[in-house]
Formats: structure tokens, C-alpha cells, sequence
């Protein structure tokens, strides 16, 4: 495009992509508005202004899309940042049923879409069709998981979606790698090589991003005090584990091992948000989530209107029957997974059975999204076994089920939720805090005055004149807060898990202040901080057993 | 009159159960032994440190929250206990309530206070189960809206 602003000489293709940046940014922003304006899903709002973008001449936006632009610079922190925020204590209680779901469901959906696609769409082999059946099989909860923050629903529901999501992105990316290697008019394919590759590249990624991220969390984050350098050293662990997970056969001279960077980053993520941030200052970990939070926000962004650049909306509707194919057959091996899966998990684990409401939700809330989208854009034609008409007949079909799942079952699901009566009170829920929240900014104000008072800033009888009209606010907060938790006295629960949180993590910040007043030792400070850890991570344990429901039975099954 | 044993969770409705149990316990004079069951699927694995924390956690919150329920309902007279336990949840709770010769065990139902009703009656096969097993009356308080 042209760019008045620059003399002709200094146009180059790196002005030109970061002109293309900025206006993508842009667009990025203006959707993140009008959607929250009319309270559409975010990723709901970009896939549709995406195909919009599809309609502006070729040259208006130029981006060059590369598989490794795809895979080494956007995947990373979309996976990296929904990683953070997973306990690993809660995640762990279900882990049985999240690997079963992700490796055996992503397995079955691979091969069940590719057989239906390879058998019902013209011209799509039957390697190019397992990598796409991988490919789509992998779930994006990020607009569920939307829904879930804004309506409230159990926090196991949560879990199992968030944990089958990110473990699914792995296995997904390695059967996508495999199919496509054996896509080519030369390769050769073993099963038994196949199942050797698959074991290596999950189990190398998962240790690679183990590793690296338990060296960065307990030597870095643990010991620096820095909130700058220490977001630097999670951006270069969430990069550099992907990169040395996939580099790992060229760097050590071992040309055929090839191992998983998304699962190298998924374990990265993990580690730093279960150890790292837990022994990091409140600074740093505010600085790093807000920092991944809008590393994700833009990545997301520019996946989905990237593919929009990419597709022609004519193609969408010329591939009608190729994406109703993939459509279905996505519907049915969920339907194979979720059900069948979880009552296989049922009669192996029957405490840990998956109650049926949750099997409900986990079905039509498998929605795709920007890995599907990513891993789609990382197929060039040029770059792959594949020849284009395969390659764009695979792009059409990804974005055509994407786009399926966001717009009918990412704006149906928040009414299934409802009327499976999963969630919670979140209206009541907002209301108590933001009474919460009025006490606490008042008590606040009233100690700010005490200080005013003792340091002879303030006149005496002004100083009782504010601070009375403050105690009568502060009364008057208390009272209503009371009436309101009397109203809903199961808010109380929360209220309480919440306190108790803050004063365990008053007492590990008063512990660290001894020691650094030398008023005890690092042994003892560890083995305290380490205690008081344990009671935190029970908490997370309490309130993920809680939020199951209240006692009894219903036809899923007992608990207290 | 004998004791009577509550078992709660501290989901979402255990307030009006933990109620309903010290409004019980007051107008019988009896004690109320507060009971909350770890699953030991999801605990055992976890290390030493950790099932400790859960523990005492769990009975931290028990307590704080039924000295919380009791003042609140002006039964400051109630008496009451709070344990923790792990182990499968129907024969644990039968134990408890054996243990403390309890003659009755109440529960809470997610369901609203008339289908609670029923479900005493005979339907809700968990309230059966532990029926028979403890061999004392089980009363289900309806918890839903």
C-alpha cells in the first residue's frame, strides 16, 4: 500500500507488515468495543469482522503468513497465558479424565473426522484429511470459558474444560505433524514409527517446558525481585521452550528426534503459574498477568483476522458440502467423546464420575478456535507435501467449523448452562463486593485521616467532623452488607475462602519481611512459607470440593 | 434425645443445612457434630503437608461458619462440633454418627424444600444407602430455591 508519509526509499516490506500490524491492531481494538457494547463474545465478534476483512483488496493489508510465523511466534503465548491461571491441585484431581479426553478423544476425533472427510470430500487424501480431523479437534475454551467467568458455574466444570483444551492443543499439534510428514506423493507411513514419534514428542515437549520452566520459577522468579526483568524471562521461557522442544534434534546432533513445542510450552506455563508466581512479589505477578493477558488479547486477535485475509468468503460457500461434512463429523465424535469417554471415566473412576449436567455442557461448549485457526494458517501450500487446492480445501473447512461452533454453539451455550442450572448467583455475587469494596475503600480513608490527625496535618475538631461523617458511611455499608448476606447467606462461603486467603498470604508476607529483617533464618522462612503454601493450595482444594453442589444425590451420583 | 450429625460440603445451600441442624440441636437440647468427608481418591495422593493443611483448613471453616450461622441466628446456646474425616462418603458418615451415638444424621438436598420432602420419603437413593447403613433416621433440609 502506498505510505505518503515515507519517501520512496525508505518503503520496505518491514514498514509495510508493521503498517499492516498497526491497522490490524486497530481493527482488533474497534471489535474488543462494539463487542463488549452489545455483550458478544469477543472471539464471537473477531471471526465474523474477520470475514469481513476477507472483502478489502488483496494488497490493503500485507502480511506474509509463514507456518513458523504461525507456530513459533503466535501459538507460544496463547498457549503460555492460558496455562498460567490453571491450579495445578485442582487440575490434578481430574487429571485422569482431562488425558483421557484430550489424548484419546483427540485421537478418536482425528481419525473419525479424517475417515469422514477423506471418504465424503473430494481430493482430500487420507493423510491431509487425519491432519485436518486433528486439527479441528482441538477445543478452544477461551469463549466458553467467557461465559463461565460471567455467569458462574462450578470451578471442576472449569478445570475439566480449560485442562482437556490445553492437553488436546498438544496432541492435536503432534497427530497434525505426523499425518502431514506422511502426506507427501514419497513418504512412507509405519504405525509402529508413528506411535514411537508420538510418544517421543508429547513425553520430550512436557520435559523440555518442566524443566525449563521449574529452572525459571525456582531460581529467577523465586530469587529476583524485579518485575521487568521478570516478565522479560517468562516471554524468552514461553518462546525459547517452544523453540529448543522443536529444535531439540538439530541442537544436540540427534537429526531424528523431533519433540513437541506446544506441549513444551504447555508444561512451561504450568510450572511458572504453580511455582513461579506463587513465590514471586504481588507486583511481579500483577505485572506478568496483565502482561500475558494482552500478549493473548492481541495474539488472538491477529490469528483470527489474519485468516480472514486468508479466505475468500466466496470459497466458504463454494466448500458448503466440505465444511458440512467437517461439521458433522465434528458433532459426532464429540458426541463420542464426551459421552462415551466419560462414562468409560465413570465406571474407572466412579468417585471422580463426570456428573452428566457437565458431559452436557462439555459437548456443545467444545467450541474451535485460534489453535485450529493457527495450525490452519501454518499449512503453505509451498512449504507442505500438500498440493494448494488441498491446503485452501483444508483452511475453508477449519474456519468453516470455527466459524459453526462460535456463532451457533458459542451463542447457545451461555442458555444450556442456565438451564442446566449450573450457574451460580453472579449478580448477588458482584453486588456483595462491590459493598465490599465500598468498606474497604472507606476504612481506608478513615486510617488516611488517623494519619493526617497524628502527624498534626488536620485540625482536631475538623479530623472528628470527617471522621464521623465516615463512621456513619462505614455503619451504613455495613449494615446493607449484612442484610445482603443475610439474603444470600451462601455468598458467605466464598466470603470466608476469600479472607481466609488474604490473611494466609498476610502471614507469608509478614514471614518474609522478618527474614529480610534478619529476624529468622531462610530454613525457617522456607519451611514456614512452604506450610502456609499447603493451607492455600487446600483452600483451592475446599473450594473446588464445595462448588461441586451440596450434599446428596441426584442421578449423577453422591456427595456431601 | 440423642446427638445429631450434619454432614456438610460448604457448597452453595450448606448454610441453610447447617441451620436447620443447630435449630435442631437448640430445640432438642442435643449436641450437633458438624462432619465434613475428604474423598480419598483426590486426598491420598496428595503429601503429607497438604492433607494436613486440608484437614485443618477443613475444620477452620466449619468452625468459623457455624459460630457464624449460630450468632447470627441468635442460637448462641446451640452446642456443637466439627470433624473431619476421609473416606467413602456413605460409611464414613454412618461411622461418625455411630460414633457419636448420634440418632439422626441430617443432610442437605440440592432440590427445593418439597421435592426434599419426597425425597426423604424414600426416593433419593443416597439418603437409602445411608439410612441403612447407620441404621438412624436421615433428614434431608431442601437447600434450592
Amino acid at each position: 500500500m502506498d505510505l505518503p508519509l515515507l519517501v520512496a526509499s525508505e518503503h520496505s516490506e518491514l514498514l509495510d507488515s508493521e503498517v499492516s500490524i498497526v491497522l490490524l491492531l486497530t481493527v482488533a481494538a474497534a471489535v474488543a468495543v462494539v463487542a463488549r457494547r452489545i455483550r458478544l463474545p469477543y472471539t464471537v465478534a473477531l471471526v465474523v469482522v474477520g470475514l469481513g476483512l476477507a472483502f478489502l483488496p488483496s494488497t490493503f493489508i500485507e502480511i506474509e503468513i509463514s507456518a513458523d510465523l504461525i507456530l513459533a511466534v503466535l501459538v507460544p503465548p496463547l498457549l503460555f497465558e492460558a496455562t498460567l491461571h490453571i491450579s495445578w491441585g485442582r487440575l490434578r484431581r481430574d487429571l485422569f479424565a482431562v488425558l483421557l479426553l484430550a489424548l484419546a478423544g483427540t485421537l478418536i476425533g482425528a481419525f473419525v473426522v479424517g475417515g469422514l472427510v477423506n471418504g465424503l470430500v473430494d481430493g482430500v487424501p487420507w493423510a491431509a484429511a487425519v491432519a485436518v480431523g486433528a486439527l479441528i479437534s482441538a477445543t478452544d475454551p477461551v469463549a466458553v470459558i467467557a461465559f463461565f467467568r460471567s455467569i458462574g458455574v462450578p470451578k471442576r466444570l472449569t478445570i475439566l474444560v480449560e485442562g482437556e483444551s490445553l492437553f488436546n492443543d498438544g496432541v492435536a499439534f503432534v497427530v497434525f505433524i505426523i499425518a502431514l510428514a506422511a502426506a507427501g506423493p514419497e513418504a512412507t507411513f509405519s504405525l509402529g514409527d508413528a506411535v514411537g514419534q508420538f510418544i517421543i514428542d508429547g513425553f520430550g515437549g512436557l520435559a523440555v517446558g518442566l524443566v525449563l520452566g521449574y529452572v525459571v520459577s525456582s531460581l529467577i522468579l523465586k530469587n529476583l525481585d524485579d518485575h521487568l526483568i521478570e516478565t522479560v524471562v517468562t516471554v524468552a521461557l514461553a518462546f525459547g521452550s517452544y523453540l529448543l522442544a522443536e529444535e531439540f534434534g538439530a541442537i544436540f546432533d540427534l537429526a531424528d528426534v523431533h519433540l513437541s513445542g506446544i506441549l513444551a510450552v504447555v508444561a512451561a506455563g504450568l510450572t511458572v503459574g504453580n511455582i513461579g508466581l506463587r513465590n514471586t512479589s504481588p507486583t511481579t505477578r500483577l505485572t506478568l498477568e496483565n502482561f500475558w493477558e494482552f500478549l493473548a488479547f492481541v495474539v488472538n486477535s491477529l490469528v483470527f483476522l489474519l485468516l480472514g485475509l486468508r479466505i475468500e468468503i466466496s470459497e466458504l460457500w463454494d466448500r458448503a458440502d466440505a465444511i458440512l461434512v467437517a461439521v458433522v463429523a465434528i458433532q459426532l465424535t464429540r458426541l463420542v467423546v464426551v459421552y462415551g469417554l466419560g462414562t468409560l471415566h465413570g465406571l474407572i473412576q466412579p468417585e471422580r464420575k463426570i456428573p452428566r449436567s457437565y458431559q452436557h455442557v462439555m459437548f456443545w461448549g467444545g467450541l474451535r478456535g485460534a489453535i485450529s485457526v493457527a495450525l490452519a494458517l501454518s499449512l503453505v501450500a509451498e512449504e507442505s507435501n500438500l498440493g494448494a487446492d488441498v491446503v485452501s480445501t483444508l483452511q475453508v473447512m477449519t474456519f468453516g467449523v470455527v466459524l459453526f461452533t462460535l456463532l451457533v454453539q458459542g451463542l447457545t451455550i451461555e442458555r444450556l448452562i442456565k438451564r442446566l442450572g449450573l450457574s451460580v448467583r453472579v449478580e448477588e455475587r458482584i453486588e456483595q463486593q462491590r459493598r465490599q469494596a465500598r468498606i474497604y475503600a472507606q476504612q481506608a480513608g478513615l486510617d488516611e485521616l488517623d494519619r493526617l490527625r497524628d502527624q498534626g496535618v488536620l485540625f482536631r475538631d475538623l479530623y472528628e467532623s470527617m471522621a464521623g461523617l465516615y463512621r456513619g458511611e462505614l455503619a451504613r455499608d455495613r449494615d446493607q452488607l449484612g442484610d445482603h448476606l443475610r439474603r444470600y447467606p451462601e455468598l458467605e462461603t466464598d466470603m470466608y475462602i476469600q479472607a481466609r486467603a488474604d490473611t494466609l498470604r498476610a502471614e507469608r508476607s509478614a514471614l518474609q519481611d522478618a527474614a529480610r529483617r534478619g529476624l529468622i533464618s531462610v530454613d525457617v522462612l522456607n519451611e514456614l512459607t512452604a506450610e502456609i503454601n499447603d493451607h492455600l493450595a487446600a483452600l483451592e482444594f475446599i473450594e473446588g470440593d464445595a462448588r461441586q453442589g451440596e450434599i446428596v444425590v441426584t442421578e449423577e451420583g453422591d456427595g456431601v | 434425645m440423642s446427638d445429631v450429625v450434619c454432614a456438610v460440603r460448604g457448597g452453595p445451600g450448606s448454610y441453610q443445612t447447617r441451620l436447620a441442624a443447630l435449630q435442631h440441636g437448640a430445640d432438642r437440647d442435643v449436641d450437633v457434630h458438624f462432619l465434613s468427608v475428604v474423598d480419598p481418591a483426590a486426598y491420598e495422593p496428595l503429601h503429607e503437608g497438604e492433607q494436613h493443611a486440608i484437614r485443618a483448613e477443613m475444620a477452620w471453616r466449619d468452625l468459623a461458619l457455624a459460630r457464624a450461622t449460630a450468632a447470627r441466628a441468635d442460637l448462641t446456646d446451640a452446642r456443637f462440633t466439627v470433624a473431619v474425616r476421609v473416606g467413602e462418603l456413605v460409611d464414613t458418615v454412618a461411622d461418625y454418627a455411630k460414633e457419636m451415638s448420634a440418632g439422626a444424621i441430617l443432610i442437605g438436598s440440592p432440590r427445593a424444600a418439597a421435592d426434599a420432602a419426597l425425597a426423604d420419603g424414600g426416593t433419593e437413593h443416597f439418603g437409602e444407602r445411608l439410612r441403612a447403613r447407620a441404621s438412624v433416621a436421615v433428614m434431608v433440609v431442601g437447600t434450592g430455591d
